[in-house]
């Protein structure tokens, strides 16, 4: 037969061990941290010129050192017998893949004061990429400048 | 009889305590460096010209570059031709090589190294030797 002491003792001993439950998931305030990355100018220039063929594409790597916004500008492209200078022709941004560029920003585009792709980026290597969207008529010459962080 | 009520129901208390939706309830597998990555670049080499591969690397890697085959480009023949591999990273319209070397083709990697996460290229070129084109293949294998 339990005694009364021993009821009591157990009694304290199970509210003790309920009262310790859900210790742990007592609700805490939350904090808010609030981080703001300022994505950095671009501030370095690369040249990229050669010749693109019909159907044909070109790409140049670069690194990006720092967060921030790359800026790639056609600033010449075709003025020959066969290609006008101003064709249009498909531009973009994006990473080394494979033996091509994987470009993640690209519009078709003339050339002209820019820059007609920008995108801001991590810190990587990029690359910039022009490409034939059907109207060449005979490989085209052009100089691209991409500026980056 | 008692007793073992109270005990019984202590005990199930005390077990009920600390459970919640994020306790492990087996061990985890697990994750990092577990699978491989196999790419395989193939082409036809020109005399005197340079050809790459670029592969992007997730984390800290060895990086495994095997020279896999070369033959003639009339024939398919295997060829015990020497030519050129690399890695590095790309750079403008190349891939700047870290590590090279002039092989045969072999069953065992070339070039081995560990690099960093990141973009990376593996490269073959002709070292002088070419007399003709030349189809290869190259197997790179990497953690990932």
């Amino acid at each position: 037969m339990p005694t009364s002491r021993n009821l009591l003792v157990a009694s304290a001993c199970l509210l003790t061990s309920l009262a310790a439950c859900g210790k742990n998931n007592t609700p805490t305030s939350p904090t808010t941290t609030t981080t703001t990355t300022t994505a950095a100018d671009a501030s370095t220039t690369e040249q990229f010129s050669g010749s693109v063929a019909v159907n044909g594409a070109r790409f140049y790597s670069f690194d990006v050192t720092t967060y921030g916004t790359v800026n790639v500008t056609l600033d010449r492209i075709g003025g020959t017998a066969s290609v006008p200078a101003s064709v249009w022709v498909g531009l973009g941004v994006g990473v080394p893949d494979g033996t091509d560029c994987s470009t993640t920003a690209s519009l078709n585009t003339q050339s002209g004061v820019g820059p007609q792709v920008s995108s801001t980026l991590a810190a990587g290597t990029y690359c910039a990429r022009i490409y034939d969207i059907g109207n060449l008529a005979g490989p085209a010459p052009f100089s691209i400048t991409i500026a980056h962080p | 009889m008692t007793r073992l009520a109270l005990a019984l129901v202590l005990a199930a208390a005390v077990t009920g305590c600390g459970k919640d939706a994020t306790t492990p309830t087996s061990a985890s597998t697990p994750t990092g460096a577990a699978l491989t990555a196999t790419r395989l670049f193939s082409g036809t080499l020109a005399a005197r010209d340079t050809q790459f591969y670029s592969f992007t690397v997730a984390q800290q890697s060895g990086v495994f570059v095997t020279l896999a085959s070369v033959t003639a480009t009339d024939n398919r023949a295997a060829t015990t031709t020497s030519v050129g591999i690399g890695l590095g990273v790309p750079r403008g319209t190349e891939c700047a090589m870290s590590t090279r070397a002039v092989v045969t083709s072999a069953l065992t990697p070339q070039v081995r190294e560990i690099v960093a996460p990141g973009v990376h290229c593996v490269a073959i070129y002709d070292p002088g030797t070419l007399p003709a084109a030349v189809n290869y293949a190259v197997r790179i294998g990497y953690f990932q």
